[in-house]
């Protein structure tokens, strides 16, 4: 017991509330054995939300007044937020299930054989899912050197991106990580039955490697920051106009949030 | 899998909806409304202020964090500026007891008869008084959660509770016992 003689009004309320600690508890229930006057107070005070509890507790189960349930079914996120504000309201977590292993996924570079005619008989998808599976592939098979793929070391002539934006389409920024300790190393870039992407490669001291995924195409405003995990790999992905990006690296999610951030901030900046 | 098909995989999408969890505390702010305003359609349009404010605010809602305490504190705001405009239709006009009593839930006689007289004896209470009472006994927060929805310190809600709780006993007892009320 600590001091019970130092009991205040409020150490009786905040007993009724749950809201003191064991020891705390202890002395209020020591001094309430000894006084009467308090105790009832105790009683009343709880009394008080029983009783709250009992005039209005059937609202709880009540019908919501079909306006109010309507104004939220019908809600619709407004465009054009940019997803760090979404993720604040929203973590759309996906998992992919194991199937399938590692495939190259039909991407191709340029520089070695196009893909064929005979071989386009596979859907294909236009949604997000898709494009984020694609730049998961092509991370995993960047990372484990699988199926001969190089990068090629983006050197500081006049123009180092232009042939990226000229694959692309579009205009584009590579960003800078290396104030989270990222080095651009690389990029390539691939297609895949027209569907046209570039690789950025960047990695730490440590040789953590991170992959920047960007394709073009994309016409849907949905802005929506993404998170998908599969196996040791994390990926972030959102698009932004026709450019749809997706930062993949076998890290804990946290770091790669704050790399994703810091990505989304350079390409807005 | 041949290599130069898109792969498919079966996705599983898990997203927060935080409209279904705003849904979900529908119930908890109607009710919490009713014991403020102490009349269902005033209260009502204090939680459809209240939930479409919320949705067009839920990019600052942020994830981990309490709904409903965020909800009420929203609701909190929209009530200030309402008494302010004076369109709290409340404390100005006479209560009809028996509206009161309907959304109670029907207990014995003497029951009733108190919940009645707490309903009644609330409205005789400050607003910010009634308000932790409110949030504490009824809404369920904590009194950190209390002090961060109404914007004071922790000691504010701790003495308005007092406050309230103890000039609530003094109404009750005084109605549930009319021929010993005291002369003061």
């Amino acid at each position: 017991m600590t001091n019970p003689e130092t009991l205040s009004e409020t150490d009786l309320h905040a007993y009724v509330d749950g809201e003191l600690d064991a020891d705390r508890t202890a002395d209020v229930e020591a001094w309430l054995s000894t006084h009467p006057d308090d105790a009832a107070r105790v009683h009343a005070y709880r009394l008080q939300n029983h009783q709250l509890n009992t005039l209005y507790g059937d609202l709880i189960d009540a019908p919501v007044p079909p306006a109010i349930t309507a104004a939220v079914r019908q809600h619709r996120r407004p465009a054009g937020l940019p997803p760090w504000a979404r993720l604040a309201a929203s973590i759309v977590l996906v998992l992919i299930g194991g199937l399938g292993g590692w495939g190259v996924s039909g991407w191709q570079s340029p520089s070695s054989t196009p893909t064929v005619s005979g071989q386009t008989s596979g859907k294909v998808p236009s949604g997000q899912a898709s494009f984020v599976e694609q730049a998961l592939d092509a991370h995993a098979v960047f990372v484990s050197g699988d199926g001969g793929v190089r990068e090629t070391p983006i050197g500081a002539g006049r123009q180092p991106y232009a042939n990226y934006a000229r694959h692309l389409g579009h205009a584009l920024k590579v960003p800078d990580l290396v104030g989270a300790g990222f080095k651009l190393t690389g990029g390539r870039v691939l297609t895949n039955k027209g569907a046209r992407a570039a690789q950025f490669m960047y990695k730490d001291a440590a040789g953590r490697m991170v992959t920047l995924f960007v394709q073009s195409g994309f016409d849907r405003e949905d802005m929506t920051f993404r998170l998908v995990a599969e196996n040791s790999m994390v990926a972030f992905y959102w698009t932004d106009g026709p450019l749809g990006y997706a930062l993949t690296g076998s890290m804990k999610r946290g770091d790669l949030l704050d790399l994703a951030r810091m990505v989304y901030e350079k390409l807005r900046g | 899998m041949s290599r130069g098909e898109w792969t498919e995989r079966s996705l599983l999408i898990q997203e927060f909806d935080e409209r279904a969890a705003i849904l979900d505390e529908v119930p908890h702010l109607r009710r919490y409304a009713m014991a403020l305003l102490r009349d269902m359609d005033a209260a009502d349009d204090l939680v459809h202020d209240c939930v479409h404010r919320a949705l067009s605010k839920l990019h600052l809602f942020q994830m981990g964090t309490n709904m409903r305490a965020w909800l009420l504190t929203i609701m909190h705001h929209l009530h200030i500026q309402q008494a302010r405009r004076g369109r709290r239709r409340l404390d100005d006009r006479v209560l009809d007891p028996e509206t009161e009593i309907r959304h109670a839930a029907p207990p014995d006689q003497e029951q009733g008869l108190r919940v009645r007289d707490l309903s009644r004896a609330l409205g005789l209470l400050d607003d910010r008084h009634r308000q932790v009472i409110l949030m504490i006994g009824l809404g369920g927060l904590s009194y950190k959660q209390a002090a961060e929805t109404l914007d004071v310190p922790i000691g504010t809600v701790m003495s308005r509770l007092a406050r309230g709780r103890e000039r609530l006993r003094v109404l009750m007892s005084d109605d549930a016992a009319p021929a010993l009320r005291r002369v003061k």
